[in-house]
């Protein structure tokens, strides 16, 4: 179904992609350049692209083991907490290893539109 | 741009308009096109509108139409009611016009949208709009809003409409709610819009309905099409309302069965299949019971077995794959209930779609429907994991179908991801392969997630088809299996079964042939086979009597220009991985890298690759003579590029293009001429420390080993083999280092070894001891290329210090110290170099926070005020990572404490003279200068400083009314407000918002549109 009209998350506005195009947008407001409606256009369109793109264009995987130590689900919400990870790319580069990784999840489709 | 002059007369605007849509320059254009602009939005452009519309021309009553809807967006607030309602009835007339007149449809449907633009500003006026005007198209002209009531029902009205007539409806009612659509359903200016939008509900059911029950007479008027496309938008547009939902969504469900009907017609199939798709996809809750009952019935009936057989062997590319889609939002939506579900018609249904995995032709190039049926199966695989998890065994009858389903799906995917004959794949383009690629990367994922099902029986599934089509030579099938196999690896644990059934694929003649050179194994194969030794490293460390078999086959496969990256890549996991089996092998493997380099020049990488691996063994070599002695031979190896390379830098006239020792510094990627003999001395000496570095890091341990923070260091031995084997490297690093000066790539290699060493605990040729660390930083000149990265290096070996016995490390810091800050001394500015500035500040910080007496006995004495200033200025400034290095300095600094009385009065001292000043920089970051995500960075040393000392509220105050500050957006009294709340915050983490919020105060309203 065309997608006109559905909403995005905006969560990928926290990161460090969207933090810097939010102080991009600041510093072409401060320089009159633009005005903030388009401000908000560019941003609800980055919110659009970013999970189209996640979705359809990031072909790169990884695999992950390690030790789940809490997971909770709440409010649409998965919240998993896991110790000890391995992280293995595809591409054969040398495995990373994290102490402890926190990884929130959400629907790709949101609950109005279930 | 010059103006052109408004027109004097309703030709000239023509004239104008006809310019505007015809073949023009962009200038030419862009000048009509504001001469345009400014008539429309006079006084006169309603009336302009109206003498236009009744123009033969359709591009001018286009125009008429366009300057309608300008008119209405912008003037709405100017008409009164009687305006309003004289305006309607004149569009409803003109739209009338338009059809009997033979306007163009685009016309037409412009008309239909100034219609819906009027029902967006003045919708009480009429509030069933869609009633009015099938009404209207009805009695053929345009009557009052108040005539609807005598009105016929809407069903007998649209039962008259000719096919025109109820096209130009449908057309309307799309226009209705798409634009309607667009416009924000909670904004309380648009609320009541959408609220009477709800209430045309029963008249779009009957208007569709009649659309859906037209007859597939020959004509050019195609009403079925335009009423799918229309229920479309109002299902779309349903599933967003939440208030008055039953309003809209019951009579928009009756239209479900007559939409269905349109797939018996060949020339709506494809659209009706689309629409339901998207709404099964989508908005699977608005079919009922009833309804799906009605689509499991028609994929059960001839229709869909005629369609799906032509699915299955068709051409995907001119034929589409909308009936597979529809099959797999069907099972999609109703995923659980066919899972447990052991009816003949769901048995039936899921049968076909483990088919869709089996349609013909290769995927990706000739099969589109494989990955969106992988997808549907990767689904129903989750949906059995949970219900694997959460229901009773007992409750779990269903499973026996499903496992038999899914060895169909397996089956079926195996077959799939053989790849074509190589003659055939290298007619397909870059977008087929990648997508031949990414679909056996997704069958891949698929298997693991069955393996949670079915466990060690999957594994035994593939060793037997692998063995199987092995026997038979069937390679394609053969690396199907083994590729498999390798998606396993993750998997599979240390379980004796499934290493029992692996056993039979390692011990196979498959990898006899796979030694074979020139043999019978194709190339991919061959790939797959070395990929698969990889994958299952700890399974070799757990049967070493098949680990020499493996490595030799890798290494025989190391000088092949396609296989020789990833044979090296599986060498160094192998050994890394079993290199305590390996050690007795190490003095061999030496001498297998060398009868290798001897004879070729290797890739680089695979190279290091190869050189790591070969450390890890050494590394792993218990007895400390022997294990220095593999090391020194193959050190010794390197060292000798290394004496070339400083060799031929000193006599050029040495190159000799035949000695592959020399080739060895000839980029592979060179292709503009002979390189110089200075070129090939620096590259030969680039891979030679490239190589060190895997040296380095195939020497780390894995193990860990407990660290005492109290005991004294190590007593370094000045003699003794180890020392001069570190003594060598150092004297080798400095001495290329030297020797070319100006290489930047050279520097960074150099601190990738120091900083291999710096994560060991136990002695090592590089773990250096940290004097002989410290004196290589302090004696590197001020103008060494890539400073940057010594400082972060330099930031490393602190870190390592720390994690060591303590004596003796106030010595290293006091030594580097000096050294650091001349360098940041040495920049012109302080953001010339945001790499310097940055690490030469978290070094002082690293410093600060575990030795501050080493800081504030920092001589000569101007150094420390030199850095106070230096870090003030970064944080004023507006490089981002510099200036969070300076605000975690600050926060730092401000929260020392130090039990030392002399040396706490220093500090205190130095917080009272740098205050004042910190306090203005926070504040004139916070007051607007600050980008919005440096604010909670610098928060931090405002919380502290407002815990942490008492004149912090004076200091700030100054600070808000100093002459600097950077915002006249915010008064006095908001100022003392923002102080007053700081203060009484206390630290708590609400500063941040509080600090945000000030900030959207100083830079004003335009920034609020991010939260």
């Amino acid at each position: 179904m065309a997608t006109s009209g559905t909403n995005f998350y905006d969560l990928y506005r926290h990161g460090s992609l969207g933090v810097t195009l939010t102080d991009a947008l600041d510093d072409l407001i401060s320089a009159e350049r633009i005005d903030p409606q388009l401000a908000i256009k560019v941003l609800t369109q980055f919110d659009r692209i970013v999970a189209e793109s996640l979705q359809d264009r990031v072909k790169a995987r990884l695999t992950f083991k390690g030790s789940l130590d809490t997971y909770r689900f709440c409010d649409e919400v998965w919240t998993f907490l896991i110790k000890n990870v391995t992280f293995k790319m595809d591409n054969g580069q040398n495995s990373v290893h994290a102490d402890k990784v926190k990884i929130v999840s959400c629907s790709a489709k949101r609950t109005d539109e279930k | 741009m010059e103006q052109l002059p408004l027109p004097t007369s309703l030709a000239e605007v023509e004239e104008l308009i006809r310019a505007l849509y015809a073949p023009n320059t962009p200038e030419t254009i862009s000048k009509v096109q504001e001469v345009l602009h400014r008539l429309q939005r006079s006084p006169q452009g309603w009336q302009l509108a109206q003498s236009l519309i009744s123009n033969p021309d359709n591009s001018i009553k286009f125009y008429a139409a366009l300057t309608l809807i300008v008119k209405l967006n912008r003037e709405s607030a100017n008409l009164s009611e009687d305006d309003a309602k004289e305006l309607l009835q004149n569009i409803v007339g003109w739209t009338l016009q338009s059809l009997s007149d033979g306007s163009g449809a685009f016309v037409t449907k412009k008309l239909c949208s100034a219609l819906v633009t009027h029902f967006i500003y003045f919708s009480q006026l009429w509030p069933r709009c869609l009633r009015q005007f099938l009404f209207c198209l009805d009695v053929e002209r345009s009557v009052p809003i108040e005539a609807l009531d005598e009105a016929l029902e809407t069903n007998i009205i649209v039962s008259t409409l000719s096919r025109e007539k109820l096209t130009v409806a449908i057309w309307f009612a799309s226009s209705l709610v798409e634009e309607i659509g667009k416009t924000d359903m909670n904004s309380l200016k648009y609320a009541q819009v959408h609220d009477r939008l709800l209430r045309n509900g029963s008249d779009i059911a009957c208007l569709l309905a009649r659309g859906f029950a037209q007859s597939t007479e020959s004509t050019t008027v195609d009403v079925e099409a335009e009423a799918l496309s229309c229920f479309q938008s109002w299902i779309l547009y349903a599933q967003r309302v939440s208030s008055n939902f039953d309003l809209l969504v019951n009579p928009l469900r009756e239209l479900v069965e007559p939409a269905m009907r349109c797939f018996g017609n060949e020339t709506h199939f494809q659209p009706t299949a689309e629409l339901f798709s998207d709404v099964l996809s989508n908005y699977s809750s608005f079919f009922t019971a009833a309804h799906y009952d009605a689509l499991a019935s028609l994929f059960d009936s001839p229709w869909a077995a005629k369609h799906y057989d032509e699915l299955l062997i068709g051409d995907h590319n001119t034929d589409g794959i909308s009936f597979g889609l529809l099959m797999l939002a069907y099972g999609d939506a109703k995923v659980q209930d066919l899972m447990t579900s052991t009816d003949a018609r769901s048995q039936r249904f899921l049968e076909r779609l483990s088919g869709l995995l089996a349609a013909n032709g290769y995927v990706a190039a000739d099969d589109l429907v494989f990955v969106p049926a992988l997808e549907f199966w990767s689904t129903f695989v989750e949906t059995m994991i949970d219900s694997a998890y959460t229901d009773e065994e007992e409750s779990q009858s269903w499973r026996p179908n499903a496992d038999q389903h899914l060895k169909t799906v397996v089956m079926n995917c195996w077959r799939k991801i053989q790849w074509p004959p190589v003659e055939h794949f290298a007619e397909w383009d870059s977008t087929e392969r990648a997508g031949f690629s990414d679909a056996r990367k997704d069958v891949a994922d698929m298997l693991q997630s069955i393996f949670t099902l079915n466990g060690v029986s999957l594994i035994s599934f593939f060793v037997d088809l692998f063995l199987q089509s092995l026997a038979a030579r069937s390679w394609a099938e053969v690396e199907a299996s083994a590729f498999c196999l390798s998606a396993l690896s993750d998997c599979t644990t240390d379980d004796p079964q499934s290493d029992f059934e692996l056993s039979k694929v390692f011990s196979s003649p498959f990898f006899d042939l796979l030694g074979q050179a020139g043999g019978l194994i194709p190339l991919r194969l061959r790939q797959t086979g070395l990929s698969l030794i990889e994958r299952y490293c700890e399974y070799f460390e757990r049967h070493a009597e098949y680990l020499p078999h493996a490595l030799n086959l890798l290494f025989a496969a190391v000088g092949d220009s396609i296989l020789g990256g990833p044979s090296a890549r599986s060498i160094s996991t192998l050994c890394s991985s079993c290199r305590s089996i390996l050690t007795g092998e190490a003095g061999a493997f030496i001498r297998h890298y060398q009868t290798i380099r001897s004879g070729q020049v290797l890739d680089s990488i695979a190279e290091e690759r190869i050189i790591h691996a070969i450390a890890s063994i050494i590394q792993a070599i218990v007895d400390e003579g022997q294990r220095l002695q593999m090391f020194e031979e193959l050190y010794a190896i390197i060292k000798g590029d290394f004496e070339r390379s400083l060799l031929l830098k000193a006599q050029p006239n040495l190159l000799d293009m035949s000695d592959p020792n020399f080739l060895r510094g000839v980029e592979s990627s060179n292709t503009q001429g002979a390189p110089s003999a200075e070129d090939i001395s620096l590259q030969i000496s680039l891979r030679a420390l490239r190589c060190l570095s895997s040296m380095a890091k195939g020497m780390q341990d894995v193990k860990d080993h407990v660290v005492e923070l109290e005991a004294d260091p190590r007593p370094v031995s000045r003699q003794g083999r180890l020392t001069n084997i570190q003594s060598d490297i150092i004297r080798l690093m400095v001495e290329v280092q030297r020797t070319f000066n100006t290489s930047g790539e050279l520097v960074e290699i150099i601190c990738n070894i120091f900083r291999a060493g710096f994560s060991e605990t136990e002695p090592g040729p590089f773990v250096f001891p940290a004097e002989v660390v410290t004196d290589f930083f302090i004696q590197q000149p001020l103008e060494t290329p890539r400073s940057g990265t010594l400082l972060s290096t330099a930031c490393s070996f602190v870190g390592s210090l720390y994690r060591g016995p303590r004596t003796f490390v106030p010595i290293h810091l006091a030594r580097l110290l000096p050294w650091v800050i001349t360098m940041l001394q040495a920049l012109p500015e302080p953001e010339s170099d945001t790499e310097i500035a940055q690490n030469g500040i978290s070094f002082v910080d690293r410093v600060m926070s575990r030795y501050p007496d080493v800081l504030f006995q920092l001589q000569p004495s101007q150094l420390l005020e030199f850095f106070f200033m230096f870090t003030l200025k970064v944080l004023n400034g507006k490089e981002p990572l510099p200036k969070s290095a300076a605000a975690d300095f600050w926060t730092g600094f401000i929260s020392l404490r130090n039990e030392d009385i002399v040396l706490q009065t220093t500090i205190a001292n130095a917080m009272n003279h740098l205050g004042p000043l910190i306090a203005q920089t926070l504040v004139r970051n916070m007051g607007g200068n600050a980008a919005r995500s440096e604010l909670d960075k610098l928060s931090d040393p405002l919380k502290k400083l407002v815990t942490q000392h008492v004149k912090a509220q004076s200091w700030l105050e100054q600070a808000l009314f100093h002459e600097s500050f950077p915002s006249t957006q915010v008064t006095p009294l908001e100022k003392m407000a923002f102080l007053k709340k700081v203060v009484g915050l206390r630290g708590a983490r609400q500063t941040n918002q509080l600090v945000r919020e000030f900030w959207l105060s100083c830079r004003g309203s335009n920034f609020t549109y991010a939260s």
